[in-house]
């Protein structure tokens, strides 16, 4: 029971000269959120795209529950439970948003008919798209087209679900909003990491906080202590240590 | 959270009303060779499977994202399998033809092993150089009639002319209305909704589980099967098979054109362009080169201008179906029209 529902070991990954990811490691726990922070070209999303297979690593391997899912494709992860939202949203522009969400509980969740309907509505509801439920998913505005990315993540029921950047451009109220239902996603137990510079929303969820700079890992532990450090000051305001 | 009733609607009543029309024209159609002339059900039968063609392309290239140029290289099998059975098997030809998607079939699987290494462009090429090999290898062939081809008019000659002509044509006419129906099937059904993210989205298709690499191989294969079928089906009308006619590039070119025309990824565009191609085929038939520079002119002014086809444009515009392909939810609580969005979020 010890084991960690995510564990990442030793990850590096080069785009030719360029080292994206230095044998990067974290781990964590089930039912445990996660904050990612770090400044833009960190690494922070090719962290992701290793954990959810869209990059494969050099070097270092991922375990999810216990198992080796390096060399997994994305959708086989999926399956297992691992969920994500994209910096830049990936809309099916040409379906409508319904089934944007049906594409994820038919395949991801792997739910029968009626209750791929059922828990898709469900899903509607919670991320505010019902009223956007029957528009093609390309017709929509930036801010609809994140709430998708967030509730097409929930549509195949993750057990993991990986947020990137998903606060960015809403206001305070709206970012309040993403911030309790997120909670109450938490609430269910469902493991998250986030990525984000909307610090503030970030500090509300989480548990734990890593800061990625360079590809590597900087800096990880308690959110307040974190953000407090002299490592954070140096990267974020350029303040000497 | 309380589960409110809703309702997810599959058709419309403008699609019930295309559906109806459609299985009309298709009943009329059957009745074609009691009251129409030669000339007309030849003009159909090159219609049902230039319309067939365009659709297992698009099935290709438009939802599977595997732009294919070496389409001939199934229809050449096609015909080529036709032969083999007909001529020296002894099989009735009108039962060949089905079977001869059988034979395309098992040549894709292994050269999907090997084309679905390549990537975009490299995979285009790849596909020709796959029909360019197998012309070759026809053409090299001598118990098969090698470089000039094979005749295969002895097989259907023992058949009456007028069922000759009408079997032809009802076969085409099964092949065409049955590649309609088989794609609108498909993309109704769960596989189809998924081949239909795949078509928007590779990265996000398979984030949420779906295989992409499996959905393309059989994609690939059941276009091949098809391709492969509809080519036993033109060169048993043609009565004579070659390699460079089986085998032509041409089959490519201008299934591409129809199938760009009229709109790519969508099932409609495969019919518009095709019936688009006939008509201009027909007034145009008679200024020799400029035909084909008209053509090609016409393709260039649809990809800058209609990037989606002229079916695209009019589908946007008009935000019409033909093919009642998506679903529709009303949820029964939640009757506030859309335009607040601010309100339903407050909820959340």
């Amino acid at each position: 029971m010890s084991e960690p529902l995510l564990r990442v070991e030793h990850v590096s990954k080069n785009y030719g000269a360029l080292r994206v990811t230095d044998n990067l490691s974290f781990s964590l726990k089930e039912g445990e959120a996660l904050g990612v922070l770090g400044p833009n070209g960190a690494g922070k999303s090719t962290m992701f795209n290793l954990v959810t297979g869209d990059v494969r690593p050099d070097q270092g391997q991922v375990f999810y529950a216990g198992t080796d899912i390096t060399g997994l494709s994305p959708s086989d992860r999926c399956k297992r439970g691992i969920g994500r939202s994209y910096q830049v949203p990936h809309p099916l522009a040409g379906m409508t948003v319904f089934e944007n969400l049906l594409v994820g509980a038919f395949y991801g969740a792997e739910l029968a008919e009626d209750e791929a309907y059922e828990h898709c509505v469900g899903v509607l509801r919670r991320t505010g798209l019902t009223h956007r439920a029957n528009k093609l998913a390309g017709s929509l505005t930036l801010l609809d087209r994140k709430r998708l990315e967030l509730a097409r993540a929930l549509s195949t029921k993750p057990k993991l679900l990986l947020l990137d950047e998903i606060a960015g451009g809403l206001t305070d109220q709206e970012a309040g909003a993403l911030v309790g239902t997120i909670d109450a996603i938490r609430e269910e137990g469902v493991s998250i990491v986030w990525i984000e510079h909307v610090v503030k929303a970030l500090l509300a969820v989480v548990d734990r906080l890593i800061v990625i700079n360079f590809g590597a890992l900087l800096i990880e532990g308690d959110p307040v202590e974190v953000m407090a450090s002299h490592e954070v000051r140096e990267v974020y305001m350029g303040i000497e240590a | 959270m309380t589960t409110a009733a809703f309702v997810v609607e599959r058709s419309t009543p403008a699609a019930r009303a295309g559906l109806n029309t459609g299985l009309a024209l298709i009943i009329a159609g059957a009745s074609l060779p009691l009251w129409a002339g030669n000339d007309t059900m030849i003009t159909l039968v090159e219609f049902f499977y230039f319309l067939a063609l365009a659709q297992m392309w698009n099935l290709l290239a438009g939802y599977g994202g595997l732009i294919s140029i070496g389409q001939q290289a199934f229809v050449g099998l096609g015909a080529y399998s036709l032969v083999v059975m007909a001529v020296f098997g002894g099989v009735n030809p009108f039962i060949a033809v089905p079977l001869a998607g059988i034979v395309a079939g098992v040549v894709a699987w292994p050269s999907a092993r090997i084309l679905f290494r390549l990537q975009g462009p490299y995979f285009a090429i790849g596909s020709w150089v796959l029909a360019e090999i197998l012309r070759l290898v026809f053409s090299n062939y001598s118990a098969l009639g090698g470089g000039s081809g094979i005749s295969i008019t002895e097989s259907v000659s023992a058949i009456d002319e007028w069922w000759r002509d009408a079997l032809s044509y009802w076969l085409a006419l099964a092949v065409g209305a049955g590649s309609m129906t088989a794609v609108y099937l498909l993309l109704r059904s769960k596989q189809g909704l998924a081949l239909t993210a795949v078509r928007d989205s590779e990265t996000a298709s398979e984030s949420i589980g779906v295989s992409v690499g499996r959905i393309k191989l059989q994609v690939y294969l059941a276009s091949a099967i098809g391709t492969g079928i509809i080519g036993a089906l033109i060169f048993l009308t043609k009565l004579r098979v070659s390699p460079e006619a089986a085998f032509s590039m041409e089959w490519s070119a201008l299934i591409i054109f129809i199938v760009i025309i009229g709109g790519v990824g969508t099932i409609e565009g495969p019919l518009v362009g095709t019936i688009l191609y006939f008509v201009l085929r027909n007034f145009l038939a008679d200024y020799g080169s400029w035909y084909m520079i008209l053509l090609g002119a016409i393709a260039v002014i649809a990809m800058l201008f209609m990037r989606k086809g002229i079916w695209g444009w009019f589908a946007q515009r008009f935000d019409v179906q033909l093919f009642p392909l998506q679903r529709r939810l009303t949820i029964a609580d939640d009757k506030a029209p859309s335009g607040q969005p601010s309100d339903t979020q407050k909820h959340d």
